[in-house]
């Protein structure tokens, strides 16, 4: 009866130190799981990844409108939902995203984008965010507004 | 309620494997508690209703902003103003000024970028900037509430 236990708890502890040695192994030498998706190419040159990955988190570009009626409700509509899209290709959910950059053309149209943009979000689940407005026509495509986010799977 | 149990009970779980020393805890793993940091009154614009968001131990602070009855229109009073609500967003997340990856800074003017060190470097404790720091400026007008400056910061617990 002493042998057995003895035996059992010698075979707890090494499978805790071999968990417990693996772990330090694999914190030294992390392997940099990182992936880049969806390259977005210009005259034949790639430009930028739309999205890339790391571990579990993801970094999304960001999204302009290039379609529909120039005002700021309809252009922030088409963002939050081409964002969203973004988002779940990449395997996560509005739920689930950190941080994002808002930009506008025109400062004036802060109060219209936020309508928009706080509809997008499930309760409680807001990213933090900050927000500028850059100068008339800056935001590349013509846009009236652009939003990127930084989430995780 | 069954939500927070298991939040709980993984927190609880993530601490006792840290202390055990496996390194688990360091990992910014898929099940880290998300956490939102909302002001306690909603819809604060132009100043932004969310303060911070956190995964683990990363933190992510939004953009920190002077309103126009905070004080003088000065580089000065925006930047101390700033850097503190920031510096207060970063102390509720459980980090500090101390413990940065990233501070994004914006200012209004491209004159400033020169002056904006003296009261950037002021507003960390020992009075030494810490850190990296990106720097841009916009148009006069173009950062929210008409501030001269905005901060945004990655920190980690």
């Amino acid at each position: 009866m002493k042998l057995k236990r003895r035996a059992v708890l010698k075979g707890v502890l090494a499978s805790a130190a071999g968990i417990g040695l693996t772990q330090i192994a694999s914190a030294k030498s992390l392997p940099a799981y990182h992936e880049a998706g969806g390259v977005v190419n210009s005259q034949e040159i790639p430009m930028f990844s739309a999205f890339t990955k790391y571990e579990n988190l993801v970094f999304i570009s960001g999204i302009g409108c290039h379609e529909g009626p120039k005002t700021i409700e309809n252009h922030t509509k088409v963002v939050m939902r081409d964002l969203k899209k973004a988002i779940e290709a990449a395997g996560s959910s509005m739920s689930k995203v950190l941080k994002c950059y808002a930009y506008v053309d025109d400062i004036a149209n802060v109060d219209g984008m936020n309508k928009v943009y706080d509809a997008a979000w499930p309760k409680g689940k807001m990213p933090a965010r900050t927000c500028i407005a850059v100068a008339k026509g800056g935001i590349p495509g013509a846009s009236l507004c652009e939003v990127d986010a930084i989430c995780y799977i | 309620m069954k939500t927070q149990r298991r939040d709980i009970l993984k927190a609880f779980a993530a601490g006792i494997v840290g202390i055990a020393g496996l390194g688990f805890a360091n990992k910014v793993k898929a099940d880290a508690v998300h956490i939102t940091g909302e002001s306690a009154i909603k819809n604060r614009y132009p100043e932004e209703p969310v303060k911070f968001t956190k995964l683990g131990n990363l933190i992510f602070a939004s953009g920190f902003i002077c309103l126009p009855h905070e004080g003088p229109r000065t580089l000065e009073n925006h930047t101390k103003v700033a850097m503190g609500k920031l510096e207060a967003a970063l102390k509720e997340a459980g980090s500090s000024l101390d413990k940065l990856h990233r501070v994004t800074a914006w200012i209004d003017d491209p004159a400033n970028y020169f002056p904006l060190n003296a009261p950037y470097a002021a507003a960390f404790p020992g009075g030494r900037r810490k850190g990296n720091r990106s720097c841009m400026a916009v148009s006069p007008g173009n950062i929210p509430g008409n501030s001269m400056v905005a901060f945004d910061a990655i920190a980690r617990v």
